[in-house]
């Protein structure tokens, strides 16, 4: 079937309809399989249980704007209340990472293992991108591995003031499991945000939590910075970390 | 005349499972589609006159439910993660054209955000409750060939936001056999 109905098969409206008992469907009609899938969707939905006085008193108060969900929206509450106050300490970081970041390093790595690229959309214009170049805020990120054998990923970000993020998995659970031969591109992107200075990234391979991957990561960050980062990647073949700077 | 406890009820019990499966379809989260059902039917208590009439009290309740859920859809603007995360590619090829097969229920919200309402109607209808186009013009209240001309100017809007990028498995390969020149590790 089509995303589209091209009215070969019932609408779901139509088929809600029926399923309420206020306009039966024809014979043809409903013995499409698309009757039983949206069916099956209208058993399985579980709505609050019925309570006439919570509706009363809700219908009481008046038009209501789509209420903020509460707790579990937000990865990075703590950073989003602070960061008005962290935009001069970034730019500090930026500033001194700019002086004391080591000699660029040599763009094409050879040193095995596992492996970590990007591509960039930029004013509408989408290229590959280079390792240590300069990104800029607005950009959209897409990533792609090299498994090199491996079984799972978790990939992290950690940026110019120590906020690490998990960004795969990204709604939780273990390690995601990845083919180990060809290299993939990850389904979806990432818009970077407007703070500036280093974006690092860390593909993990190694099978590890993501909970764990980002703890270290963290501390790795806070106690020895970038270089750090990129020591262990260029120890361990089961890491690629990608240094990335957002001007 | 006020609705009595036991028509809500079974005005409930009728159309709330249709309305929760509905909504958690549009905003692909449970507890959002329970407050949409809620809200739905307080709107069915402040209007019951109206709703009363109504020849399909069932489209009647859909119309409701689509703006709390638009309206949650806009709110989730404001709950970004630091980098928003898109459910698209980004690898373009400039011939590509939007393939709406591909086009799944989470890429859908995430283009919906930055359309006018009644783009954002016509996309719910036809991508969420599959109503055909002529279906979908009742409901919003539009023509066909209007709606179509929308349609269209969401596709080539949607193309160029997402840079559509279908890059097949061998591409991949492909830039990597290339060289690859971008990969670190």
């Amino acid at each position: 079937m089509g995303r589209l109905n091209d009215g070969s098969r019932p609408s779901r409206l139509a088929i809600s309809r029926h399923l309420a008992g206020e306009a039966p469907l024809s014979e043809a009609d409903a013995a499409h399989p698309a009757v039983e899938e949206w069916a099956a969707e209208v058993r399985a939905a579980q709505p609050p249980a019925f309570d006439a006085a919570a509706l009363r008193a809700r219908a009481a108060r008046g038009p209501s704007e789509a209420p903020a969900r509460s707790g579990g929206g937000e990865l990075v509450p703590l950073f989003r209340r602070v960061a008005p106050y962290l935009g001069g300490l970034a730019a500090l970081a930026a500033g001194l990472f700019l002086v004391l970041r080591p000699p660029d390093r040599d763009p094409v790595r050879t040193k095995g293992g596992a492996e970590l690229g990007y591509y960039v959309l930029r004013d509408g214009d989408s290229f590959e991108g280079a390792p240590d170049a300069a990104v800029r805020p607005g950009d959209r990120l897409q990533f792609r591995y090299g498994p090199a054998g491996y079984e799972s990923l978790v990939l992290v970000g950690v940026d110019g003031t120590g906020t690490v993020q998990t960004y795969w998995p990204d709604e939780g659970g273990g390690a995601v499991p990845i083919a180990p031969g060809e290299p993939r591109v990850l389904d979806w992107s990432i818009q970077l945000d407007d703070a500036r200075g280093p974006e690092v990234f860390v593909g993990s391979f190694s099978g590890e939590a993501p909970e764990a991957v980002a703890a270290w990561v963290a501390e790795v960050y806070a106690e020895e910075g970038i270089d750090g980062l990129v020591a262990l990647d260029q120890a361990r073949p089961d890491l690629a970390v990608l240094v990335l700077e957002k001007r | 005349m006020t609705i009595t406890d036991a028509d809500l009820s079974e005005l409930y019990m009728r159309y709330a499972p249709i309305l929760h499966a509905r909504a958690r379809s549009i905003l692909g989260d449970d507890d959002e589609a329970g407050d949409a059902v809620q809200e739905t039917f307080s709107r069915v208590l402040r209007a019951h006159e109206q709703f009363r009439a109504e020849a399909s009290p069932l489209t009647w309740l859909y119309q409701i439910n689509t703006n709390w859920c638009l309206n949650r859809l806009r709110d989730r603007k404001g709950h970004q993660k630091k980098h928003d995360e898109k459910r698209d590619r980004i690898v373009l090829r400039e011939d590509d054209e939007i393939d709406v097969d591909r086009l799944d229920d989470g890429r859908v919200r995430e283009l919906l955000r930055a359309e006018d309402e009644t783009t954002q109607r016509i996309v719910v209808h036809l991508f969420f409750d599959d109503m055909t186009r002529e279906e979908t013009a009742v409901m919003v209240g539009i023509s066909v060939p209007t709606l179509r001309k929308r349609l269209d100017e969401f596709l080539r809007r949607s193309r160029k936001r997402l840079g559509v990028a279908v890059v097949g498995a061998s591409m991949v390969w492909l830039a990597w056999q290339l060289g690859g020149a971008p990969w670190v590790g």
